[in-house]
């Protein structure tokens, strides 16, 4: 039987990028050591980049790394960054049969090969925005705004009871 | 029979039939069970309540419908062809009364003529009054299928998705070459198959394929297909829908066989994903229309073959074969091994071919060629049949009638997309025309009758023809002769339909109910059309078929819904002061997309009592308020302030940095969109609210306006609504309130932060955003605190002294000072409707400033923004009443406007509203009739202006 487990708070920092995209990208790989990732997330230190929207990236640390500030001061000029650390709600999903459980809840080919680690989808589970990414091999992170969050878990307890 | 069959003998199945105790045996279908315990008559027909029985063995069932399962679980319509029995199942006939056996509606058949085509049209049309009341539960009395068990569902459904790069529709032979083929060439394969078992019509014909059984291919297959990762075997599936992008909805039937669901869903509502599908969903056979061919005892020919081989039931002890086609003949041989005594084969060809000349003289039947049925009979049973042609005069005693017109390749997931089929003169019958992008029809779907091509290989499958010579009508025939059984539709009723002009084939459709309801004509179109094309002079492909729609089969609505229902139909947003609020005894309502608090009661207080005391602590001390449902809107970029100079009515870019405005926009066409505040937290940076109701269309607007009127500008807008904890702190008592938990750095007296001021603060150690705003008239502050620390503030505030109030007791504060809401903010008022006008930038563009200028927006007798008060004191007042001038007829002429908001105000004593109001101020002082027909009631009112509080605003700057 799969888990479903809350992710603890983080350390949320939204940042979109203004009309300069190559300054905006020279500092952000000075801020994180690392280039901002094309596509889905990838891992920057203690910093998890996610890539939300063309010019839009999700940086999310440990609750004390205080993000949104640091990346204010970092990218001021740069980026219209704000502090996300308390508007989103993610469960963490994983175990045996993960995937056909998480089949149920959102309409993502989730096939190993297709949505592999590293991957991220911005979907929809029945009427909720959602926000989806393949953090382990039987592992995977989803997530809503704060004021659904009792209706992700409603329907993803839905989805798993009654299966084999 | 005793053996034979692909039923398991081992387990046998108790039911029930109308309150008869029944037994079968697992992988029997309930009209295998029922035949096999004798049971021929299964219900009665639609309009003439004529006794019925089973016409096929499949999905496209069109007599045998019943009720399955008892209470909340009963199931209307059921075709008995599907479904499965189960231990302790239940079951009735449907559409009698008072039984099945012995029906009084029966009577209908005699009334013939009045329920023709088009009856209810013509019969009822005086008078108008009836129509209603007595003409339309008469009909419905009359005519109709099964009850709904009018409770809400027990059963819980489910939905699901997959991905592949091949769905295969249908598991007969052509369909499993398909999947083996993919399965073998490494794509991702979903094989969806309404049975319960894969093997179509090797399951029900006795074939060899390369010299051994069928069912020995069948395994082989089955079992490498299973065998296979990258292939997904879908039983009980019916594929019902094919839209845009290569998706597919199936239904899968997970607990509908089983006594209990033991917690699964009862069906699966699966979305497919495949950009290549193959249609592999066989044919479907054709009944053949002559006198009494409803009659329970005929059958379809490949359904006797169905129930002889895959069940191991005998329909019959002596047999008519009546058909037109070579197919249909071998029928002859399976009868004939079961013991089934033939008692002629009946064939309307004037020539036999040659297999069928064979087949008959080994068989040493009697064959009537270029013969024909003219009536079949017996009541609730067949017992004769009449022959004519040449075998006119001649009269078979039989108990089974085997028939068949050919057969219709199922085209109907082929043509969803508007494709229309095309008719083949080769097989009679229409097959695929332009299918849906990536589909593509194999085997009988196709057109291709026989095994060797729905194999597709060259393995040696015995002799097979299907040659055909169209028979659409018995001619010369006797009584009714039905087309449609299910919507009682005979030949004549075609005929009547053409002959009053319906000649196209949706008219037919809708006139005559030919192909309605649950089976959709699945074995009544083909031969209704051909029927009208020669009453019209046409071929079948110039009359045409009907549109086909999803979906395929009869859908549970409770299987779209899935776990969509009761309080999660939709998602309910809570604020983060949600738990708070209900462990302090809040009670709330469901307000758009939220749930809040509407008040805060103690001690049996009622809603009003609770609203009274919760207006009095702001007006007399200090109360709070969760306000997070308010849209939030972070917008940031050196344009930012150039852009929202653009979006909103009223200058925003001279707002310093650390103060907020109260700003407007109007939508493109002159009339108030939104009304909030804008925050200049930063010089570039800018936080906006909305009202609750709007904040998604704000933000659509929003990415519009920048992406579309000003893709020069460079900013960003984000929306931080979820972020944020926001709570109205008001009151006298306000600021000392707020000086308990706030830090001593923060200076919050009136010169520190004056009124429209904002800062940053820490509230009891929570890090915060401190406005000082108000809506209420009162000294009040908006705190914003991160979402998870909602809770937490409340506490604070609550410890300092203030008073919790919810969101009748913020109307009534909100009213008595004349601030606009949703129920002014219409969508039809301007910003001078609602005394606004003055807001307006005068010079600079904005977005509705042209249209805001229209003669028909500065109209002098528009309905603005007023003020009302009851005369009599302790009168009520409804939001919702029409404002009539004393004195006046409450007639549409003399209506002047209406209330749009009331409340008892506890500050005043009395009832106050607001209005909008033809002429508005211009009214003032006067009365005038607040007349409220719904409610039936009616108040004098006064107006007044639409500050009732304080309207010198005093409080705010304390």
């Amino acid at each position: 039987m799969p888990d479903l487990t809350p992710v603890p708070p983080r350390s949320i920092a939204g940042i979109a990028s203004f009309c300069d995209q190559d300054r905006f990208h020279a500092a952000s790989r000075l801020a994180f050591g690392a280039p901002l990732p094309m596509k889905g997330f990838v891992q920057a230190g203690a910093i998890t980049l996610a890539r939300v929207a063309p010019t839009r990236f999700l940086a999310t640390g440990d609750a004390g790394a205080d993000l949104p500030a640091r990346l204010a001061k970092t990218l001021d000029g740069l980026a219209a960054v704000t502090d996300q650390s308390d508007m989103w709600a993610a469960w963490r999903m994983s175990g045996d049969s993960v995937r056909e459980w998480l089949a149920r809840v959102v309409p993502v080919d989730l096939a190993a090969d297709i949505f592999q680690i590293g991957d991220l989808a911005l979907t929809r589970a029945g009427r909720l925005d959602v926000r989806v990414c393949r953090v382990d091999a039987d592992a995977y992170e989803v997530a809503v705004t704060r004021s659904v969050a009792a209706d992700l878990v409603h329907a993803l307890e839905q989805a798993k009871t009654g299966y084999p | 029979m005793a053996e034979g069959g692909l039923i398991d003998r081992t387990r046998p199945v108790r039911f029930s039939f109308d309150g008869a105790q029944l037994i079968g045996y697992a992988g029997d279908t309930l009209a295998a069970a029922l035949l096999a315990n004798g049971v021929r008559l299964v219900g009665r027909s639609f309009k003439y309540h004529r006794p019925r029985g089973i016409l096929s063995a499949g999905p496209e069932e069109p007599n045998a419908l019943v009720e399955l399962r008892e209470g909340a679980a009963r199931e209307p319509n059921t075709r008995a062809t599907v479904a499965e029995i189960f231990d302790g199942l239940v079951c009735r006939s449907q559409n009698r009364f008072p039984s099945l056996g012995f029906d009084l509606m029966s009577v209908a058949g005699a009334l013939g003529p009045i329920f023709a085509a088009g009856f209810y049209y013509k019969t009822f049309m005086w008078p108008a009054a009836f129509w209603e009341r007595v003409y339309e539960p008469l009909i419905r009395r009359a005519a109709g299928l099964g009850r709904a068990s009018g409770l809400p569902d027990p059963d819980c459904y489910d939905k699901q998705s997959a991905f592949a790069d091949l769905l295969v529709i249908g598991a007969g032979p052509a369909g499993l070459s398909a999947a083996l083929q993919a399965a073998r060439a490494g794509d991702r394969v979903i094989l969806a198959e309404q049975d319960l078992a894969l093997g179509g019509r090797l399951l029900a014909d006795r074939r060899t394929i390369g010299g051994k059984p069928a069912s020995v291919w069948l395994a082989d297959t089955e079992a490498e297909l299973r065998a296979a990762d990258n292939v997904r075997i879908l039983t009980r599936t019916t594929i019902t829908g094919v839209y845009d992008g290569g998706t597919y909805a199936g239904i899968e039937r997970v607990a509908d066989h089983l006594a209990s669901a033991g917690g699964l869903p009862r069906q699966r509502l699966w979305r497919i994903v495949a950009p290549r599908a193959v249609l592999a969903t066989g044919a479907i056979e054709r009944p053949l229309v002559f006198g009494g061919n409803d009659t329970p005892g005929v059958m379809l020919a490949g359904a006797v073959r169905t129930y002889l081989n895959r069940f191991a039931v005998k329909p019959g002890t002596r047999a008519v074969v009546f058909c037109n086609n070579d197919d249909a003949a071998t029928t002859i041989t399976d009868l004939l091994a079961a013991g089934v005594e033939i008692a002629g084969l009946v064939d309307s060809r004037s020539e036999l071919p040659e297999p069928v000349r064979e087949l008959v003289a080994s068989h040493r039947v009697k064959v009537f060629a270029n013969a024909t049925v003219l009536e079949a009979s017996g009541g609730k049973s067949l017992k004769r049949v009449s022959l004519g042609g040449q075998a006119q005069g001649t009269t078979l005693a039989c108990d089974l009638l085997a028939m068949s017109g050919g057969w219709n390749p199922a085209v109907h997931l082929g043509s969803q997309h508007g494709g229309k089929p095309v008719w083949s003169e080769r097989i009679a019958a229409f097959v695929p025309g332009p299918m849906p992008p990536g589909m593509q029809a194999v085997g009988a779907a196709a057109g291709q009758f026989l095994l060797a091509e729905a194999l597709g290989t060259q393995a040696a499958v015995g002799a097979e023809t299907d040659a055909i010579t169209p028979l659409w009508q018995v001619p010369g025939t006797r009584g009714k002769a039905f087309v449609d059984v299910q919507n009682d539709v005979t030949a004549s009723d075609v005929s009547l339909a053409a002959r009053e002009g319906f000649t196209a084939v949706e008219h037919l459709k809708r006139y005559t109910t030919l192909g309605m309801a649950t089976d959709q004509g699945k074995t009544s179109n083909v031969t209704g059309l051909a029927l009208l094309a020669a009453l019209t002079n046409r071929t079948i492909a110039q009359t045409g078929t009907t549109i086909f729609r999803p979906p395929y089969t009869p859908v549970a609505i409770g299987a779209l819904a899935g776990a969509h229902r009761g309080p999660h139909y939709r998602p309910t947003r809570r604020t983060p002061g949600h738990d708070w609020a209900a462990r302090h005894g809040a009670q709330f309502i469901e307000a758009g997309e939220w749930l809040r608090a509407t008040h805060f009661p103690r001690g049996g207080e009622t809603l009003q009592d609770a609203t009274n005391r919760e207006v009095r602590s702001v007006r007399q001390a200090c109360g709070f308020c969760d306000v997070s449902t308010l849209g939030k809107i972070d917008v940031q970029g050196p344009d930012a302030a150039a852009f929202l100079d653009f979006i909103y009515a009223n200058t925003i870019s001279t707002l310093a940095p650390g103060r907020a405005r109260y700003g407007i926009m109007l939508r493109e066409d002159g009339v108030v969109f939104d009304d909030g505040t804008v925050t200049r937290l930063r010089p570039a940076h800018f936080l906006l609210t909305t009202s609750t109701a709007n904040a998604a269309p704000v933000l659509r607007h929003l990415d519009v306006c920048r992406q579309i009127l000003k893709p020069g500008l460079d900013l960003c807008i984000e929306p931080v609504t979820d972020q944020w904890a926001q709570f109205a702190l008001a009151g006298p008592q306000a600021r000392r309130i707020l000086a308990i938990s706030v830090d001593p750095a923060t200076d919050i007296s009136d010169a520190g932060l004056p009124f429209m001021g904002a800062v940053a603060a820490t509230i009891a150690g929570i890090p915060a955003r401190l406005f000082r705003i108000s809506f209420s008239g009162e000294l009040a502050y908006e705190i914003a605190v991160p979402a998870a620390q909602g809770g937490a503030l409340a506490s604070v505030l609550l410890e300092a002294g203030a008073a919790p109030y919810g969101l009748e007791a913020l109307n009534v504060l909100r009213l008595e000072k004349g601030h606009v809401a949703g129920a002014e903010l219409n969508g039809q008022t301007t910003a001078a409707d609602l005394g606004l006008g003055r807001l307006l930038k005068k010079r600079q563009d904005f977005v509705g400033r042209a249209l805001s200028q229209r003669p028909a927006l500065l109209d002098q007798e528009r309905q603005t923004l007023v003020g009302l008060r009851p005369r009599a004191v302790g009168r009520g007042l409804q939001a919702g009443a029409h404002l009539i001038p004393a004195g006046r007829q409450a007639t549409a002429e003399n209506d002047y406007g209406h209330v749009t908001s009331a409340a008892f105000s506890a500050t005043l004593g009395h009832a106050i509203g607001l209005a909008l109001l033809r002429g508005g101020a211009r009214h003032a002082g006067q009365v005038f009739r607040a007349v409220s027909p719904l409610q039936g009631s009616e108040t004098e009112v006064e107006i007044v202006a639409p500050v009732f509080h304080h309207p010198g605003g005093h409080a705010l700057h304390a």
